[in-house]
Order: structure tokens, then sequence, then C-alpha cells
């Protein structure tokens, strides 16, 4: 397998887009893990499986060869017991420190009714650089102060310099995939893809009906596609002046946090007139969408796209002109076009170091192969590069929805899904604001899924924030992260635990619940 | 002109359009999806808005003599299934959404129905507005109401099956007597 993969992505160029490991003991005496690559220049998905016997819990590891499946080996060793034979960092991921190390709860037999005994003595340890005496440790976290998310990174640096970094995530497990599995079915599952992410719900909801309906080989009425396109454009406009707002804070433009946040409550308002909320659409389910856009309304929505259009564009002119705001980003976090390849990065962050890849155009799913719009790629690869990126793709988005709006076709917006094939794999791609999602789906029988793999774009890109904040200064580490728009609980969804960790104190699950009480 | 001028017109143009919140309250839109409402008249008992629900904001609990509802708002996500699954209309969203508050219980309700007992075997197995509800379909639908009903709708789920597997057997029995 690692031999495999290394080659398809290597010297056939493919995309690393997910992998699930599944428990198949009950049936089948093993457990199989799925590779899903993909190559956006021909429109290809490729799922390569590996299968482990039971009693043999170990595979070879495919991170020596190939660096982007480091998480993803150690979600699965984590969860679900199997050994990554020759994994260079197979330290937690997802889980908690004081989580048992013999209790895997992505096994169908873990049942999760009962909080789990936690062990005391569990610490986590962090890598540091060789000449590691020679750097002061700056903690950074858990706790990112502008994009108001759970993480935490660890820097050595030499005065200003970072010279090492190492992170933590694993703050935010709420057991989603989990709860799908043993609770949920599948018309249920939407509302608590939604909630996977505050910011890109939509994303999540269409990227697993997606996947269901493929399964099941079922098109939505075409009214409902053109639907959910308007819906998933407005949540990526509101996505990407959250970020432009959320990154002119980091660098001290708290004027552009205020002006775009202010163009960004028009299209919450839009959003609230059409869907009947915020945030939290709750529109994309599987056969269609639950509510129609009616006339009157559809009109309202596109004369609030054309006050969209002209007030951004307005506060843009105004904020790319600012030389300290450009002096700011430009040059800082750099990630070379070769890195982002190999590390299989999605969306801005990896259109803005010239690798042309969007789900949208390469992948047309729901309306949009009968759609115009432009994929904006920069060369430059910095944090400037990333904010032009998103900027520019804000416009696409504007665009999109209008057309949408406007051209929307009549007929019913919903039809029922007959009939859901039992053990039938299936992937839901959808280019959300921070790039790619996937999901990977397995149906089961009795109206739930067998297995409900999210990989949120975070999850892909997280792990090369320590390439890019190498030898930057401490002062530009916010923006750093920042320039992913990292999603935190995105990236992390498998376990119900409660515990935080702070510098070198552990809270402890049992401590947390005290204190709730 | 050069941006921070730019930045000055923008600001002088579009003015503050924060509002005095809570004093300057926004009229909530049309179909905003806001704080369900139980309608305690209507309910029947039916349980489907707790099968229904995704997050367990809605709960049935079935004691000896009592059917109760629980609605948690702490739990709620406002997706609306409930009011889709409700045969009787007794769930809605309404456009509330200020639903902050100190005191857990705030946001607790509670509906309790009555249950009725097995006329065979004495075991409570549904609520009292259900039957009546389907006696009331059933006189509508057949145009009167009849003892035979009667005596099957009264009955549990175990009851009525094998009451009926008697009668099924009974009357295998005579036509083979009298063939």
């Amino acid at each position: 397998m690692p031999r495999v993969v290394e080659y398809a992505l290597g010297a056939l160029g493919g995309t690393h887009m997910t992998m699930a490991g599944t428990d198949y003991t009950a049936s089948l005496d093993q457990y199989v893990i799925d590779h899903v690559l993909g190559w956006y220049d021909r429109g290809l998905l490729l799922i390569l499986r590996a299968r482990v016997r039971k009693g043999d819990e170990s595979f070879p590891s495919v991170t020596p060869l190939v660096p982007c499946a480091d998480w993803y080996e150690r979600e699965v060793k984590e969860s679900l017991g199997l050994t990554p034979v020759g994994h260079p960092n197979p330290r937690k991921l997802l889980l908690s420190d004081d989580w048992p190390d013999d209790l895997f709860p992505m096994r169908k037999d873990f049942k999760s009714e009962a909080p789990p005994p936690l062990r005391r003595d569990a610490g986590f340890t962090f890598t540091a650089p060789e000449d590691a005496a020679m750097f002061n440790i700056v903690p950074y976290g858990p706790y990112h102060f502008a994009i108001h998310e759970p993480i935490f990174f660890r820097f050595h640096v030499d005065g200003e310099r970072i010279a090492g970094v190492d992170l933590r995530a694993g703050f935010n497990h709420r057991g989603l995939e989990k709860i799908a599995e043993t609770r949920m079915t599948y018309e249920t599952v939407p509302f608590i893809a939604e909630r996977v992410c505050g910011i890109c719900g939509s994303v999540h909801a269409e990227a697993y009906t997606q996947a269901l309906e493929r399964a099941a080989g079922f098109e939505p009425p075409e009214r409902a596609k053109w639907i959910r396109v308007a819906v998933l454009e407005m949540e990526r406009i509101h996505s990407h002046l959250l970020w432009l707002g959320v990154a002119s804070h980091m660098v001290g433009f708290d004027t552009g946090l205020m002006q775009f946040w202010r163009v960004r409550d028009r299209i919450m308002f839009l959003a609230e007139l059409l869907t009947g909320n915020r945030k939290q659409y709750g529109m994309i389910v599987p056969g269609g969408v639950r509510r129609d856009i009616r006339e009157d309304k559809r009109e309202t929505a596109l004369r609030e796209v054309s006050t969209i259009l002209e007030e951004y564009e307005e506060l843009l002119d105004a904020a790319l002109r600012l030389g300290t705001l450009k002096a700011r980003l430009e040059g800082v976090g750099p990630l070379t076009e070769a890195e982002a390849r190999r590390h299989s990065v999605m969306g801005p962050l990896a259109r803005a170091s010239g690798v042309s890849m969007d789900a949208r155009r390469d992948y047309p799913y729901e309306a949009y192969g009968q759609l115009e719009f432009e994929t904006p790629v920069r060369e430059e690869g910095d944090v400037l590069a990333r904010t032009i990126v998103r900027a520019y793709d804000t416009f696409e988005s504007i665009k999109l929805v209008k057309q949408a709006l406007e051209g929307l076709p009549g007929g019913p917006v919903h039809a029922p899904i007959e009939y859901i094939p039992p053990d039938v794999a299936s992937v839901g791609l959808v280019e959300g604001p921070r790039g790619t999602d996937v999901h990977y789906l397995i149906t089961g029988g009795e109206d739930t899924v067998y297995r409900w793999r999210v990989r949120a774009p975070t999850y892909a890109n997280l792990p090369v924030a320590p390439i890019m904040l190498k030898g930057q200064t401490l002062a530009d580490a916010s923006v750093i992260i920042g320039s992913i728009d990292p999603c935190i609980s995105c990236a992390e969804r498998v376990i119900v635990v409660d515990e935080a960790s702070g510098k070198q104190r552990l809270v402890s699950g049992e401590e947390l619940r005290g204190w709730r009480a | 002109m050069s941006g921070i001028l730019k930045l000055l017109k923008i600001g002088l143009v579009r003015g503050r359009v924060t509002r005095r919140y809570p004093a300057e309250r926004t009229p909530p839109p049309e179909g905003l999806r806001g704080r369900p409402v139980l309608d305690f008249d209507a309910c029947i008992g039916c349980g489907g808005c707790a099968t229904a629900c995704p997050a367990n904001a809605l709960t049935v609990e079935e004691a000896e003599g009592t059917w109760t509802l629980r609605l948690f708002y702490g739990r709620c996500l406002m997706c609306g299934l409930c009011e889709e699954v409700c045969p009787k209309d007794a769930i809605r969203l309404s456009d509330e959404y200020e639903l902050a508050t100190t005191n857990r219980e705030d946001l607790e309700v509670e509906l309790q129905l009555r249950r009725v007992a097995c006329s065979g075997c004495g075991k409570y197995f549904t609520t009292r507005r259900v039957l009546e509800e389907t006696t009331a379909e059933y006189s509508e639908l057949s145009g009167g109401y009849s003892d035979d009903f009667r005596d099957v709708i009264t009955l549990c789920p175990d009851c009525r099956r094998r009451k009926w597997g008697e009668a099924l057997a009974d009357a295998y029995r005579e036509a083979r007597y009298e063939s």
C-alpha cells in the first residue's frame, strides 16, 4: 500500500483526499482501510482498499513516503486500534491524553453510553528541535485569540524568530461520526453534519447528502440543485467576509474588521430571509431542499445581492490600497507549490500557491456545471496571495448566487429517495470556503450509515502550519495560522471527551465535570 | 484616492449600522426558525417528534399511568423536524430567538398525558388521546362505531395479536369441522 499511494500521488500527480478505517470484524473478521485519491485535472476519483486481518491489528504506514497520511494514520490508531508500523510520529491526535490506551471508540463493539475510566498518569510529549536548549519556549493556545478555536501550538523561538513548532489538536471532539453510526437515521444525519462546523455547515450537509444520493443512484429535482448552489455560495460569501474581517483584526486593521463584517451582515440577513436562520440553514437534506424560495423573497434577495456587490467592491478597493496592510501580509508564511502538492493541501491555501484546484469546476455537482464562474489562482504562496484568492473568490460567489437565483428553474424542491442499498461505499466532494470537504460514506442496513468519515479541509491544511511558521516572526504567527482559515471543530469530530490541557498541567475530565455541577 | 481616505469616506457615508439592542430590536423575519412551542391541547402523545429529533431535545418517558414529553431548549437545534412530523400541528417553531437565561429550568417544558390500560391484560399501552383520535377517525371512515371495534382498540398490541390469532384459529377449526 505505501508504494502504491506514493506512486499515485508522486508519479501520477494525484491528490490525497481522505482515508478511513472501518471495522468489519463482526461480519468479515477484518478491518478495512480506504484511501481516497483524486485527480482534479481529470475529475477522477480512486478508492484504494487495504484489509487488515482481525488478530493482527497493524498495517504498514504510508506516512514515511506520503507525509499527508500522518494525521489519518494517527486517527486510525487511536480510534480503531490498528498500529501503523513505521509511523514516525505515532502520538495521540484527537483523543485526550487521559483516554485509556486499550479503548477504541470507532470499533463497532464500543458503546458510548458511560464515560470510560480515565488514565490519571498521562501526558503529551511535544517534539523539540535538536538544539532545543538554545531556544525559549512560547506556548500559543490552547485557544487562538482571534479565530476563537481551540488548538495549542508550542513554539521554540530564537528572539523573534520561530525555530521549531509543534501542535496539539483534539480539544474539541464531540463524537459526531460515532453518534451518526449508532443513533441517527439517514434523514437526521444532515442536521448533525451541519453542526460539524459553525461556519461552513451547509458544506458538510451537502457533502453527506451528495455521498448518500450517489450511493442510492438518486438525482434530486432540478430546482433543488439550483437552490443548493445559492445556499452554498451564500455561505461562502459569509465565510470569506468573516475571514477578511478576522485577518484584518489579526494584523491590527480593526477598521477592516468592522467594515467587512458590516457587509457580511447583509448576507446573514439574506440567509435568514431565505432559510429561516442566519447560520445553520437546515436547507440541504437527502432528496432535495426543505424550503422553496418564494418569488417575492427571490426578488428581495436579488436586490440585496447587488447591494452586497457594490458595498464589497468599494470596501475591498480601499483595503487593498493600504500600504500597511500589504506590508503586513506580503512574503509572510510562505508555502511553495511543491510543498502544497506534497501535503495535498486544499482550497485557497493551495490556490494561493499556484495549485489550480476547485471541486466545483473539476468535479461538478448540483448545478455548477451549468453556471459560469472562475477560480482565482495566485503563484506567490504567501498570506497576501491567500487574502487575494479569497477576496476574488467572493466576487465569483456573488456572481454565482445571482445566477442561481436568476435562472432558478421551476418544479418541486424535494423528492423521496425510494431505496438506499446497503454496503455501498460512496464519496461526497464539496468545495467549501476552506477547500474541498470530503465525506466518505458506507451505507448500512436499517436506515443508518455504517461508516461516515468527515474530512474537513482544515484536516488536510493544518499539518502544513509548522512548515509555514518556521523561520517567521512570532508577531506573524497569528495571521499565518489564520491564513489557513482553520476550522478546528471541523477537523476534530470523533469522540466525546471533556478535557483541556494547558501549558504544563492537565485538567482531567472528572475535574471539569465537577466544575459544571 | 489613498486607501485611508477611501476608508474614511466609507465610514462617513455608510455611517453607524449597529443598533442599541436590547432597547432597539429588529423584528424577526417571516419564517424564522425560533423556539419550538408546544400546544398542550392539540398534542395526542404519539411521540413522533421525539423519534424525529436529531438532538434528543425531545424525549418521551412512559410510566404506569402517564406519558411525559420533555422538551429541553438547551439541546434544540431549531431544525424543525418535529414540526414536520407532527400530525396535529401541536409543535410549531415560533419566531422567538432570545433563549438566554441563568436558570436551566427556564429551558425545560414538560407535557403530561394520561395513558390507558389494556382491557385484556391491564398493561398501560397508549395515551387516552391517541385512542380517542383513532376511534374518531375510525368512526368517520366506517360511518359508525361498533362494539367489535371497541373490543379490539382497547386491547394492547400483544393482546390484540393474541385475539386475532385465536379468532383465526377458531375460524380454521370451524371450517375444518364443517367440511
